[in-house]
Parts: structure tokens; sequence; C-alpha cells
């Protein structure tokens, strides 16, 4: 079973410092097992300036269990898959205890971004550019903050209201902005393709 | 050896009716039930569960004197019977018999707690749901005396500024200000008497690192952190033998109770019955 008044306690509780932390968690719908979280990029490392979205799943083991995270905004780094947003970071594995918190858990993640891990990576080809071409990295890491990490930070009603001006149902866009983590241009593409 | 086996026969026919009564209590044929634990205890009245099965069938049926007398039997053959006192707090809670109930109810945990956490999430759950709604009796009744005294010292306050400024005069200005003053401070002297009942936060310190709630059965491990033994407990078993915070090894004999806290936990929920409510 879930531990529900634990998670209630910690969206409370992680909320209420967002403004300080960058850090917040929000329910997707009334399940209280899908979540998801959002992340400000470090300052001083190319995802500066981005907001990220996480994808946040609580199997009902939790906080026995890890919680299964995702990056729902793409993220060009050497742990994060730029494909999927699959994660490689240890604590969300075989070293997940359940004195950590989802808040610590998006905290480590923000640590991450500031500090890649390029010896274990989750995404080889980004790995492979951080370790031979480090300028090349940055350069890419920071177009795709600009591309992906700022654009998902525009208010999702504009983007429902955008979207439906093109004459797509309200609902569909709503699934397709849910879908890809709120990015209004991979929505608009997933709309057009059917 | 004769009478031996007719004793012998005598409990086995309690047995099979103790069964049947058990069925039809599955079956939610509560007056059946009762009929066969009845037989029972007739046969071999000295058995606390057949009074104990019996008090849950009246209890189904809001039959709480029954649930009393028959857990105040079973009681009387055992007095460490977990059910009998489970039963009989919930029976006197009905009965808004609150305190009797919660002491019932605290017995019917610690005998819990030492059979290895038998039942102790739902009598737990019962006792904070009972202290709940006691402290939240007493909190609505401290709020209308509040009110009540702040009606009658605002209206004697008036009072006597009319009487004041009708007498000096010339000085109306400086009996209004002191009215003033005098009504502001009332209000601050009332808000502070009445936020003793405001919910607010429950410390840190009195609560647990995994379940995040206020600590009910605390242990304190040899890194010095404190648990709630039960949650622990799943950690060494489902998550792996060692601490969830240094992540040294650690073993089930380990777990020492921390009496300190959870004095200082008893000690918070006395002066801050809200902290009951369940999440």
């Amino acid at each position: 079973m879930l531990d529900l008044s634990r998670v209630q306690k910690e969206l409370m509780d992680c909320n209420r410092d967002k403004d300080i932390s960058g850090i917040s968690v929000e329910l997707r719908g009334d399940d209280l097992s899908r979540l998801f979280g959002t992340i400000s990029g470090p300052i001083a490392t190319p995802y500066e300036g981005g907001t990220f979205r996480i994808d946040i799943h609580l199997t009902d083991e939790y906080p026995f269990e890890p919680p299964k995270m995702q990056f729902m905004t793409k993220v060009w780094h050497p742990n994060i898959s730029s494909q999927n947003g699959a994660i490689c970071l240890d604590i969300l594995k075989d070293q997940w205890s359940p004195a950590l918190t989802i808040k610590t858990a998006l905290l480590s993640l923000q640590a991450l971004l500031s500090a890649p891990e390029p010896d274990d990576p989750q995404d080889a080809v980004v790995a492979q550019q951080y370790l031979r071409d480090y300028p090349t990295f940055v350069g890419t890491a920071r177009y795709w903050t600009e591309t992906f990490a700022k654009r998902a930070s525009v208010g999702i009603e504009e983007k429902v209201q955008k979207l439906v001006e093109m004459g797509f149902p309200e609902d569909l866009v709503r699934k397709s902005l849910d879908k890809v983590g709120g990015d209004e241009n991979m929505a608009l593409e997933k709309l057009c393709s059917g | 050896m004769s009478y031996r086996g007719s004793a012998a026969a005598t409990k086995r026919q309690a047995e099979i009716l103790k069964q049947t009564g058990n069925l039809c209590f599955t079956k939610e044929r509560f007056g059946a039930a009762i009929d066969a634990y009845t037989e029972a205890i007739t046969l071999c009245p000295n058995v606390p569960i057949y009074w104990t099965n019996r008090a849950l069938c009246h209890l189904k049926r809001n039959d709480y004197t029954k649930v009393e007398n028959d857990c105040t039997k079973a009681l009387q053959l055992d007095s460490n019977t977990l059910k009998a006192h489970y039963l009989l707090g919930l029976a006197l809670l009905q009965r808004q018999q609150h305190s009797l109930g919660i002491k019932e109810l605290e017995k019917a945990l610690e005998l819990g707690r030492i059979a290895k956490g038998y039942m102790v999430e739902v009598i737990w759950q019962e006792i904070a749901k009972a202290k709940y709604a006691q402290w939240e009796h007493g909190a609505t009744n401290r709020t209308c005396r509040l009110q009540s005294l702040k009606d009658v010292c605002e209206k004697a306050l008036k009072e006597k500024y009319l009487r004041d400024a009708s007498e000096a005069e010339g000085f109306v200005d400086e009996t209004e200000k002191v009215h003033l003053e005098q009504l502001e401070y009332l209000k601050e002297v009332l808000n502070k008497a009445a936020e003793a009942d405001m919910p607010t936060e429950v410390p840190d310190h009195l609560c647990c690192g995994i379940t995040l709630d206020i600590l009910r059965d605390p242990v304190i491990i040899p890194s010095g952190a404190t648990y709630e033994r039960a949650v622990l407990l799943e950690h060494l078993e489902k998550v792996g033998k060692w601490d969830p915070i240094t992540r040294t090894p650690l073993s089930e004999h380990q777990l020492v109770p921390n009496f300190a806290i959870k004095e200082a936990v008893q000690a918070f929920l006395k002066d801050n019955g809200w902290a009951y409510k369940l999440g």
C-alpha cells in the first residue's frame, strides 16, 4: 500500500519553499501515485534559465521502493536519455533509501544537471561529446534548454488556447500536451501526425 | 477416565459451536452466531474467545451493554485479552464514556505491541479518532466561551466609556483613545488564548523520518536517529539491513525504544489534540 499520508505531507513540504528551492511537485490527476515535478536549471550551467518537468510515478511499495522518474522536458545531458528522458542516477535505483523523499530526489537531479557523470552514462552519444568536444556539448545543451525548457514554462492554458485556435479539439490538445510534457511544438507535431 | 473423556468431548463440542458461530459471522448472520457462541459458553464458560466473539456480534448489532458484559466476563477470565479491551473500548466510546473507552483501547494497544504489532494499526486509528473528537469537542466549547467573554467584556467597556465620556467634559478625545486601546488589547489577549486550539505543524523532531508522521512507537538506532518501529522493521525486511541514512549495517535487535521521545510526543499530543487528525 502506497503511504498516502506521507505523499501528502511531502507535497505540502515541497511546495512550501518552492520559490527558494526552485523545485515543485504537482498532482497529475486525483491519483497520488502520478505526479510531476519541476526543477529549475542550475545557474552557471548550460541548463540555466530552463524549467525541466519530470514525470514521477510512485509504486505501491513507495517509500520502500524509489520513485520512478523520467524527464518530460527534452534535455541534453550525459546521464539523461536524449530520446526518452530516462535517468541514470544511483539513488533512483539501488541506492534509494526510504529516508529520502521526492524533494531530495529532485534536488539530486538538479545536482546532476550541475555535475554530469560521463563515466556512468545513460546516453552514450551525449557522453562521448561531453568528453571529446566539451564546447560543442555546452552549445548543444544550451540550445536544447532554449528550445525545449523555456517554452515549457509558458502557461499551459495559453498553449491549449493556441492549439485549439489552430483547429484541434481541446481534449486531444490537452492529451497531446500532457504526453510530451507541455512542449507546444512537440504537441503540434503529434497532433499533425494524427 | 470416563469423566475426562466427557470433558474432552464437551470441549470439542464447544469448539465446533465456535466454528459454526464464526461461519455465521462471516455471512453476517449475527443472531445465529450469537446463539452458537452462547451454546459454546454454556458448555465451556471459561474460554475468553467465546465471550469476545459474542461481544463482536453484539457490537455489530449496536448492543453496547451486552458488548460490555461479555468483555468484562472475558477480562475476568484473562485480564490480558486484547480483543476484550478493544471491543470494550469501542462500546464505551459509543456510550459517550470517552476517557474510559480510550483507556481500554490504550491497554489493547499495549498488548498488541507486546504481541509483535498485532492489530496495532487498527487500534491506534480508533484511539486517534476518539482523541481527535475529544479535542474537537473541547475546542468548540472553548471557542464559544471565549466569544461570549469577548461580547460581555466589550459591552462592559463600552458602558464604561459612555459613562466616562459623559462625566469628563472636555477630555472626550483622551477617553476615547483609552477606550480604543482597551478594545484593541482585549482582542489581542483573546486571540492569544484562542491560539492554543489552532492546528499548526507537528515539530520535525517528533516525527519519523520515513512516515513523516508523529511518532507512536519510537525506536532509536545506533546512529542516533529515531524512527517508527513498524516502519523501520518494514525497511529492514523490504529494502535491506542497513541504517536508512548512514547505510551502515543494522539489524532488528539494535532497535531500542526511545522513551524520551515517546514522552515528548505524549506531552505534545496532550496540549495539541488536533495532531491526532488522521492523514
